[in-house]
């Protein structure tokens, strides 16, 4: 019979446990109710950005860093979109996907990104994805207003300050895990209507 | 209804934002920055002292209160606007402190000049409280925020000049 100071928990107790956390994986992993606090999202992103600025106010070494962050996202994200998107086209096969797929052509990646990563990340798909004209190796996502830096109005000293070098680094992370090897860097092109409008230009490496 | 003037002031009364808004038959003339901030502290000022006067009652009466738990007889909202036959000064405090002042024609609507100061409150907080270059307490310089206070001010402007334009025609057809 056990001692009331048993170093062992009891049954009960590691019944109670092991439900806790078997429910996060009893739980459909395409759940309907995804949303997050779009504010809170931009205070941190707003953070971040103030921090670095703390640390340098050499714009370049800012963008650099934003594009970091989220590069390392974006190595992990395909993991979970992919299961994702494969158990959301398999749900009667109980998430054992047999028809589960690697997108590998490169436009056809492209696409996925614009449409479906775009779509998971921001709610909304993107405004267009164009193929440069003077070089093959160049490839434009576009955006007309991008969310997380919807309200970050830039400033005549940081003018040319795009934060959305941290959505850039996603999509590196991305294409990169998807072993299409490549630069993404983000520029804001403003035009009447959309202050904000940013182009993601991809740089392929030969 | 034309809107003439805003005026941000913060908490601690000092002047954060100050526009004059083109509007037609502005009487609102270009002052020195110095002006703009004692317009600003004045009217800070002016709203505090007025915050303390209410009606003299007796004790019974002034433990009215209300079924939300406020005083009736207290002034928390301090001075509200002030009228005269060529404009009309609105102020209004938010819950946070921050004075939202707005000079404009004499003929107002009220309640569209509550729904602009709602409007323009949501406006700062989305736009200088999110921008990571902007330090609390300091006169507000945001492109983006200048624009959006432009087009929602323009926006209240003709949306107002229509709904009179509108009255007049009813009244003529009547005729």
């Amino acid at each position: 019979m056990p001692s009331p100071t048993s170093p062992l928990p009891s049954p009960g107790t590691l019944r109670r446990n092991q439900n806790a956390t078997s429910l996060i994986y009893d739980k459909n992993i395409y759940r309907n109710n995804k949303n997050v606090s779009l504010s809170s999202l931009q205070f941190l992103i707003m953070e971040i950005v103030s921090q670095y600025m703390k640390n340098t106010n050499n714009i370049l070494k800012i963008e650099r860093k934003l594009n970091n962050l989220g590069y390392s996202i974006g190595l992990k994200y395909l993991n979970l979109i992919s299961t994702k998107n494969n158990f959301i086209n398999n749900i009667t096969s109980n998430g054992k996907s047999n028809t589960s797929h690697r997108i590998t052509k490169l436009i056809d990646f492209l696409h996925f990104i614009s449409n479906d990563i775009w779509l998971s990340l921001f709610n909304k798909s993107s405004n267009g994805l164009e193929k440069s004209s003077d070089n093959e190796f160049q490839f434009m996502i576009i955006d007309n207003n991008p969310i997380i830096s919807s309200f970050l109005s830039p400033t005549q000293e940081y003018n040319s300050l795009s934060i959305e070098s941290f959505t850039a680094g996603i999509i590196e992370g991305i294409l990169d895990t998807a072993y299409f090897q490549c630069e993404v860097s983000a520029h804001r092109v403003p035009i009447v209507n959309y202050p904000n409008k940013t182009i993601y230009l991809i740089n392929l490496k030969q | 209804m034309q809107i003439y003037s805003l005026y941000l002031i913060s908490r601690s009364g000092s002047l954060l934002y100050q526009r004059d808004i083109d509007s037609v038959g502005s009487p609102i003339t270009e002052q020195n920055s110095n002006d703009y901030l004692v317009i600003a502290s004045n009217l800070h000022g002016m709203h505090a002292i007025a915050s303390k006067f209410k009606p003299n009652l007796s004790t019974k009466e002034e433990n009215n209160f209300n079924k939300s738990g406020i005083n009736m007889n207290s002034n928390k909202t301090g001075l509200r606007c002030i009228k005269t036959d060529t404009f009309n000064i609105f102020l209004h405090q938010t819950v946070t402190g921050l004075k939202i002042i707005l000079i404009t024609s004499s003929d107002t609507i009220e309640s569209e000049i509550s729904s602009l100061q709602n409007e323009i409150y949501r406006l700062y907080s989305d736009y200088v409280m999110k921008s990571p270059f902007y330090n609390l307490e300091m006169p507000i310089r945001i492109k983006w925020f200048d624009e959006v206070i432009i087009n929602t001010t323009k926006k209240y402007n003709i949306r107002v000049n229509i709904n009179t334009n509108n009255t007049n025609k009813i009244s003529t057809s009547a005729k």
